[in-house]
């Protein structure tokens, strides 16, 4: 029986191309024994994700100092330009910034993510205008991994888990959006597909 | 028992021994320390009274609450200091023990003060909040300044002391080596931030359980290890756990040993006076540093781009805090906003270029900035403009 969680992507063998891809990205990676560890097998798995999920595809990373990414992902995003109507956009470009003080610290949940693309996004979880911040919640517990960022903005971003309530202790990023949403309900979630297919997983595992 | 050197009209020399192998003059050894105390609930406030009775030179107090009813049953307090900040009133305590001390009295969280501004060669934590443990475990292990934690469980009468000397080179535990996942699932807990990246006023800490007896047993303790180490006396402080069982009267030690695993940062820092220096470039030299390194800033993020309402993304290329101004577009003069993405915590010296040979403010970074250089052979290097040590105030920072 193979493990459906994600500490299962530990037994997920990278191919060729992502094995030298994770011995470049690495080459440069600074900092304390533990930081630099940390980063290769966040990396490591986020590989691991994209071999299994034919949704993600990893743009650029750069492991200097922080471990920042950006990621392709097949996903409905929903859009609106002016006051016109909702748009769904099929795709986006995310851009993860995973710092050190993430394994030690609970960090703001708009610490992490960013839509670099489309512009326009309307959602009540992404603040508007050109700086496409995420909100993923309150707080972020330290050590949080890489792929459970990917996996919590996913859900946020087509909306199978939401926060509408602008009276909400911690607030929405977008007012206008979460009061748009609130009454457009039957849209929602975007999308009820999971990030990727679990039998996937379990092919890999046989396959190890 | 003669009393050797001391003056019989100074103070705790009306009281303090001549202790059996210690200094000649206590007095003078004890007046000249520098104490950090963080925490100043059951265990910390009747812990300032025994250092201010010990004639501590100079005490900093750190606490961001303020006592409440149910402190007059743990607090060396009576009901009309209810609702005092507890910072004020173990500055007053202090005070009014021992007049000549010079006290400094922080009514904020530890992670909110500027930290320069704190000296001490040992800290006494006695706080029931993960959070700031943390954050007071890197500002001990990366200075090397001895902490002392001090807490009890009322429950099973035990009082409890964390001594963490640092070790040689860094190689000695910190708080964070023993937390497990409820610990680190705690820390999560305790720090909740609205959307805007603010933190959420914290929600109201359990009240400490526990007779007042254990409580001050947990602090006495503690500034009795204190005063051993300050005078040397007896066996030097190690990296150990000790704890007085209540039920059974044991007082038991425990070593302590560093956790391979730890997230924190474990090396000791180094620190260069950076008086004088003009720009990045001298900060390195100084520090010995080569284009291998990077560098941080305490309390700010590096804004590698910004943009503005209009959708202009410009190059910003220096220090900021949360919260301050990223400029001003060049092509609509709009207010440029930082983008998350795009601020990084350290950032390369080889990404500034020639932007090295440039002012230090125009990187935004303040003279007497915490500015932290991160060498690639593994030092890590605090570039400080010293501040003027803390003079006796006349009311609490807040």
């Amino acid at each position: 029986m193979s493990n459906m969680t994600l500490l299962g992507l530990a037994s997920v063998q990278l191919c060729d191309a992502a094995q030298s891809a994770l011995a470049k990205y690495t080459v440069d990676s600074r900092g304390v024994r533990v930081w630099r560890e940390r980063k290769s097998a966040e990396m490591r798995d986020l590989l691991a994700l994209e071999q299994l999920a034919p949704r993600l595809s990893v743009q650029q990373v750069d492991m200097k100092t922080d471990l920042r990414v950006v990621l392709g992902l097949l996903m409905p995003v929903p859009c609106r330009f002016g006051s016109g109507d909702l748009v769904v956009c099929e795709e986006a470009v995310v851009g993860i910034n995973y710092a050190q003080q993430s394994m030690l610290r609970a960090l703001p949940g708009t610490s992490f993510a960013q839509l670099l693309w489309p512009l326009g996004v309307f959602h009540p979880s992404v603040k508007s205008g050109p700086v496409q911040a995420v909100c993923l919640g309150i707080t972020m517990p330290p050590g949080i991994r890489l792929i459970e960022i990917v996996l919590m903005l996913y859900r946020a971003v087509v909306l199978q888990e939401h926060n509408f309530d602008e009276r909400d202790h911690a607030g929405v990023f977008n007012v206008e959006a979460a009061r748009w949403w609130q009454k457009n309900t039957h849209r929602i979630p975007l999308t009820t597909e999971t990030f990727f297919d679990p039998s996937r997983m379990a092919a890999a595992d046989d396959h190890a | 028992m003669a009393t050797g050197g001391l003056k019989p009209d100074r103070g705790p020399a009306l009281r303090l021994p001549q202790f059996v192998g210690g200094p000649g003059d206590p007095c003078a050894a004890l007046a000249e320390a520098e104490v950090i105390l963080v925490g100043l609930g059951s265990v910390g406030c009747a812990a300032a009274q025994h250092l201010a009775r010990a004639g501590i030179g100079c005490l900093q107090l750190v606490d961001r609450g303020s006592t409440k009813q149910a402190s007059l049953y743990t607090h060396p307090i009576t009901a009309a200091e209810i609702g005092m900040p507890k910072a004020e009133l173990a500055r007053t305590l202090v005070i009014g023990i021992n007049p000549a001390a010079r006290v400094a009295a922080y009514q904020d969280a530890f992670q909110n003060l500027p930290i320069d501004e704190l000296r001490g060669t040992v800290l006494l934590l006695a706080v029931d909040n993960l959070e700031t443990e943390l954050a007071v475990t890197e500002y001990c292990i990366s200075r090397g300044i001895i902490l002392i934690q001090a807490s009890v469980h009322g429950g099973t009468m035990i009082a409890q002391l964390r001594i963490l000397t640092g070790g040689k080179a860094g190689e000695g535990p910190c708080l964070a080596c023993r937390y497990n996942q409820t610990e680190w699932q705690q820390v999560a807990s305790e720090a909740q931030y609205s959307c805007d990246g603010s933190s959420l006023e914290p929600s109201q800490p359990v009240p400490t359980r526990s007779t007042s007896s254990l409580c001050s047993l947990a602090g006495e303790l503690a500034v009795h290890k204190i005063i051993r180490h300050l005078l040397g006396l007896g066996r030097p402080l190690a990296d150990e756990l000790l704890e007085y069982r209540g039920y059974t009267d044991e007082l038991v030690t425990t070593k302590l040993r560093r956790n391979r695993q730890c997230p924190v940062d474990h090396r000791r820092w180094h620190t260069v006076d950076g008086q004088g220096a003009a720009t990045l470039a001298e900060v390195l030299r100084r520090c010995g540093a080569d284009a291998a390194a990077t560098v941080s800033v305490d309390g700010k993020k590096f804004l590698d781009k910004a943009a503005c309402s209009s959708g202009h993304w410009t190059s910003v290329a220096r220090f900021a805090a949360l919260g301050d101004a990223a400029g001003t577009c060049p092509e609509c003069q709009q207010p440029l906003q930082p983008s998350p993405f795009h601020s990084i915590d350290r950032v390369p010296v080889d990404a500034f270029g020639t932007r090295v040979d440039h002012p230090l403010t125009a990187l935004g970074i303040d003279a007497g900035g915490a500015l932290v250089v991160h060498c690639a052979d593994g030092r890590t290097t605090r570039v400080t403009t010293p501040l003027p040590a803390p003079a006796v105030t006349g009311g609490c920072r807040t």
